[in-house]
């Protein structure tokens, strides 16, 4: 019931750019031998054309479940789109989509790069067969169209001889550049939205920067959004314009760059962004650790996930999930500190 | 400068200050390097230089940290100094004593007592096959055979709990374990064998930020409790800083410097530090523009057949002829830092630019 | 903290006992979920979902039972015939007939079965064995050792084996079981020695057989504790596949007159005997044949769904 009340308020205010991306109550299971894992429990998000969105999550926090799901590229079974989930891009239901749609919706509207270039590359196929073949699939260029518009893209992600690289195997690239490949294949189509998987984390930090930059400037360029997954709020500081915190498949926190950095308002966001490590750090002080492991999901957790490993845990948050609190516009948090009963605590970062 | 770099200016000053001041010459070397070189053959004549003629120290205590990209052969260069790979030249003490030539079984066992590693990824470095409990004991079981079962499985459990994990996760199989806990695996599987040296291999890389903090105090605690000495090796440089004492930067098989960890943040003299540097993220929503700041274009050629002069040359903003000639040798140019670059052989090479980074 | 808008401040009033902070040794952030699994048992519960390999099993099962237990129980002396009783059909008295000679089928097809399943699987574990003692020798040893270790391997592949078969049954004159099996498992080894080398050269360079050798383990506690259980495994699956390859050799040879020898039978050499009068009695060619497809069939399947359930690449 608040869930309407907020989105209805949120119609009625501005939209600023075309929405294509809606997702409402996404919920994935996997069935395991030891039971069902709820892998993402109840997910909200809506992404705008030319925006950059950024999951932000530890591992197993239903981050990279969430757009695979998104991408319609989860293996069913043992994996599961609980009913009444929703996906919509640009008005359609992705979740309904026949497979002859489906085969244009992964490529043309959405394209994907993954964290590790070596193993999504087809180690038997030259890097400009690689790219050919997905124009193949979603154009209807000849062969003649295809090698030139293949050597374009290799050019377009500054890949240094396009030609020289196009006939060569991933295994003689080098990380980075194996990345570049990756997205120029994702980019072949001209996708409206790109998920990106961690797609630095393989990579050294010098090689890192290179690439998000890469990433942003053909963002500015073809207009086109951009869900970044990553365990690591340090890299999307000066990338992303909105950040989604998760945890144990549930969000957090959500809210622009600025609100997460500045005023974030839950433990968990807290505690993230106290452990990007600093260069500034003075000597050898004590890193701020979060403690413990995060909970399995196979687990049926009546409250808070993020309970067991919160500074601020309290009775209540072990017995309900708390409901969302806005602290603003696209600005809102679930933790139970912001009850009003709730006592009042000094938050540890932010401004 | 921004209001905050100008604070972060301030505190380093102070902290610089504050530093206390040990003469090197005091401090007891557990490792020393000389001119060590590993390197691989790779084809007929062809060589893969992965350690290239690299001599520093290691003092007892201490943490030193090794960074560079991948490739740079600072993993390459921690396998050989625990004689893993055999070196092609160049010698290594251990404590006082060549390990480059020692070859009795007797003397290599006490070495492998007293020298560990931890491996970079905790889902291969673990056996799949073995419980935690029996990775633990095999350690114990080579070097403290005249221990009864009931002693080495008490010493089990109270390197579990050493390393944060109780008892419980000993009967689990590795694949049943996160990442983090594996990596506490690794650590007590090391600490078995009671220590005083270990080379860390990218223990964190593989990792969490949120868990990499985690391990990182861990080392710090054990380090304080059973003084031992770390080699840490880590492509992040702002890890290694955290954790490290003194810093060497490798780059393509080479030492291009080695100083403290404040001094490699504050005054990073070779163009490459100062590259890594700068490559690093900022956490700061403010600074969106800053992700032009790519200073280093390219990436790192192959080692196999590197050409003459300063291998950082083709890629090194400040390079000039001799360079491309004449190989730079590390050498003191303050106390405790060293460095290998043409640059400061000639003040009038050094450019402006590069001095007004410095945060001194 | 910052202004809140919504919902919450709407919620439900909360006891104030309930805002109770709890103590941090409460919290068990790392406990361990899931029952405890060894991976033994995770490929048993894989191996149960799959139904053909399941049948495939039970089926085997049965056919190795009877094989032992009806030469010993049968009324019918399997080397003995009446030769008023040639070529009979089916009966309550025979149950499959009875062959050229007046020897009951029944009686004669499980016999031949002990013959044909002790080479399949003695031929299997020898090669096993033996595979995996040359294969762990030559990839542990590697360089020069491993070089010499592999081209032997490549001569010893290059022979025929039949020219083997003849040879040997020339010299030891005589055509028994035990030359069968070393016949055909004096090159029957290779394929072992060779799959268990290249599993063993990829797990010699794994982080944790480094770790071991920066323990101090020595070499051969390092092979037999790490290497050769990650490759138990394999070794499995290939001796599954081997003991249906050892049955069709023997059956084959058999069928060429150059396997076993009478009186002793197999169903190759049943098979042989029963298609010179295939056109009158086929009957007793088919039984023979049955058994050999049936065996072989139900141990591919059964290899195929032992592969499943025991390759770690397929473990998530």
């Amino acid at each position: 019931m608040e869930k309407q009340a907020t989105m209805t308020e949120e119609n009625k205010t501005q939209v600023p750019a075309e929405r294509v991306l809606t997702v409402e109550n996404l919920r994935v299971s996997f069935h395991t031998y030891a039971g069902e894992v709820k892998a993402v429990r109840g997910v909200d998000f809506k992404l705008d054309a030319g925006e950059t969105l950024a999951f932000v999550g530890e591992s197993g926090c239903g981050k990279t479940v969430t757009a695979k799901a998104v991408m319609r590229l989860l293996p069913v079974p043992p994996a599961e789109i609980l009913p009444g989930s929703v996906v919509n891009y640009k008005g359609e239901d992705v979740l309904s989509m026949d497979k002859k749609r489906l085969r244009r919706y992964k490529g043309e509207d959405i394209g994907m790069i993954f964290q590790d270039a070596m193993t999504s590359l087809n180690p038997t196929m030259t890097c400009g067969k690689q790219i050919m073949e997905s124009l193949k699939i979603h154009t209807d260029l000849d062969a003649e169209g295809r090698k030139a518009r293949a050597i374009e893209l290799l050019d377009a992600v500054e890949i240094p001889e396009p030609e020289k690289r196009f006939k060569q195997y991933p295994h003689e690239l080098s990380g980075g550049m194996r990345q570049r490949v990756m997205i120029a294949i994702a980019l072949a189509c001209e996708p409206t939205i790109m998920i990106a998987d961690e797609p630095t984390t393989a990579l050294d930090v010098t090689i890192q920067a290179q690439i998000m930059k890469l990433l942003k400037e053909l963002q500015l360029k073809e207009h086109t959004s951009i869900i970044l997954v990553t365990h690591d709020l340090g890299v999307v500081a000066n990338f992303a314009d909105r950040i989604q915190v998760m945890y144990a498949g549930q969000v957090m926190e959500t809210g622009s760059t600025e609100d997460i950095f500045k005023n974030p308002q839950h433990p968990y966001t807290w505690a993230l962004l106290r452990s990007i490590p600093r260069l500034d750090s003075k000597e050898k002080e004590d890193l701020y650790s979060l403690g413990g492991t995060p909970p399995d999901l196979i687990l049926p957790l009546a409250g808070c996930p993020f309970t067991d490993r919160c500074d601020y845990a309290m009775q209540i948050c072990k017995e309900a999930m708390p409901a969302k609190t806005e602290h603003g516009d696209h600005h809102c948090s679930y933790c139970w500190l912001h009850h009003p009963d709730a006592p009042k605590v000094e938050r540890p970062v932010g401004d | 400068m921004s209001n905050m770099q100008q604070d972060i200016n301030n505190t380093q000053v102070a902290a610089a200050n504050k530093e206390t001041k040990v003469q090197p010459e005091d401090r007891k070397v557990m490792v020393e390097v000389e001119n060590l070189s590993t390197y691989f053959k790779v084809g007929r004549r062809q060589f893969l230089k992965a350690v290239d003629n690299v001599s520093f120290k290691i003092f007892k205590g201490e943490t030193f940290g090794l960074v560079g990209e991948s490739g740079c052969g600072k993993t390459t260069a921690g396998r050989t100094i625990l004689r893993l790979y055999e070196p092609t030249g160049g010698k290594i003490y251990y404590d006082g004593k060549d390990m480059s030539q020692v070859s009795s079984k007797a003397e290599m066992k006490a070495f492998r007592k007293s020298a560990q590693m931890i491996f970079q990824d905790p889902y291969a470095s673990l056996d799949p096959r073995m419980t935690v409990d029996d990775i633990i004991f095999e350690g114990l079981d080579v070097h403290f055979p005249h221990l009864s079962d009931k002693e080495k499985h008490d010493r089990i459990s109270q390197l579990l709990m050493k390393v944060g994990l109780n008892s419980e996760h000993g009967a689990r199989f590795p694949h049943e374990l996160s990442g983090g806990q594996r990596q506490r695996i690794g650590i007590a599987r090391a600490l078995a064998v009671e220590p005083d040296f270990i080379v860390c291999d990218e223990p964190i890389s593989a990792l969490d930020v949120s868990i990499q903090a985690q391990i990182v105090n861990l080392l710090t605690k054990l380090q304080e409790e059973m003084d031992i000495t770390y080699l840490f090796i880590s492509h992040d440089l702002s890890m290694v800083k955290h954790i490290s004492d003194r810093i060497g930067v490798m780059y393509l098989g080479s030492l291009a410097e080695v100083t403290t960890n404040q001094r490699l943040y504050s005054k990073p003299m070779h163009p490459y530090t100062q590259a890594l540097i700068s490559a690093i993220p900022i956490p700061d929503p403010d600074l969106k523009g800053s992700l032009g700041r790519v200073v280093l274009e390219g990436e790192v050629p192959s080692p196999i057949n590197t050409p003459p002069g300063c291998k950082f040359a083709g890629r090194c903003s400040y390079c000039f002829d001799r360079c491309r000639k004449e190989t730079p040798e590390l050498q003191q140019v303050d106390e405790d830092h060293y460095v290998a670059c043409h640059l400061y052989d000639d003040p009038e090479h050094l450019p402006a630019e590069l001095v007004a980074s410095w945060r001194e | 903290m910052a202004e809140k808008v919504a919902s919450m401040q709407n919620a439900a009033p909360v006891s104030p006992e309930k805002f109770a902070r709890i103590p941090q040794e409460d919290k068990s952030a790392d406990f361990m979920a899931r029952p405890k699994i060894t991976y033994w048992s995770d490929a048993w519960r894989r191996f149960k979902q799959n139904k053909l390999a399941l049948v495939s099993m039970a089926i085997l099962l049965v056919i190795v039972l009877m094989v032992i237990i009806v030469p010993i129980v049968s009324p019918h002396d399997f080397s003995k015939g009446n030769f008023r009783n040639k070529h009979a059909a089916a009966s309550a008295e025979h149950w499959f007939g009875t062959d050229q000679l007046g020897r009951d089928i029944f009686t004669r097809i499980f016999v031949g079965g002990r013959v044909s399943i002790a080479i399949g699987l003695v031929g299997a574990l020898i090669s096993a064995v033996v595979g995996t003692i040359y294969g762990a020798i030559s990839a542990f040893a590697g360089g020069r050792v491993d070089n010499l270790m592999m081209r032997i391997i490549e001569i010893l592949g290059s022979i025929p084996y039949l020219l083997l078969v003849i040879l040997i049954q020339v010299y030891f004159q005589e055509r028994s079981l035990g030359t069968m099996i070393l016949a055909l498992t004096i090159t029957g080894w290779l394929g072992s020695a060779r799959m268990v080398r290249g599993q063993l050269l990829s797990l010699k360079n794994q982080d944790f057989v480094l770790a071991a050798r920066t323990l101090g383990v020595s070499s051969w506690k390092t092979i037999t504790r790490h290497l050769i259980p990650n490759t138990l495994n394999i070794i499995i699956i290939q001796i599954t596949f081997d003991i249906p390859g050892y049955i069709f050799s023997e059956a084959f040879l058999s069928y060429l007159g150059i396997g076993i020898e009478s009186p002793m039978t197999s169903w190759g050499a049943m098979a042989s005997a029963a298609q010179q009068k295939f056109l009158f009695y086929p009957m007793e060619l088919f039984y023979p044949s049955l058994m050999i497809a049936l065996t072989m069939l139900t141990f591919v399947l059964m290899g195929d769904g032992l592969r499943d359930a025991l390759d770690p690449r397929l473990r998530e």
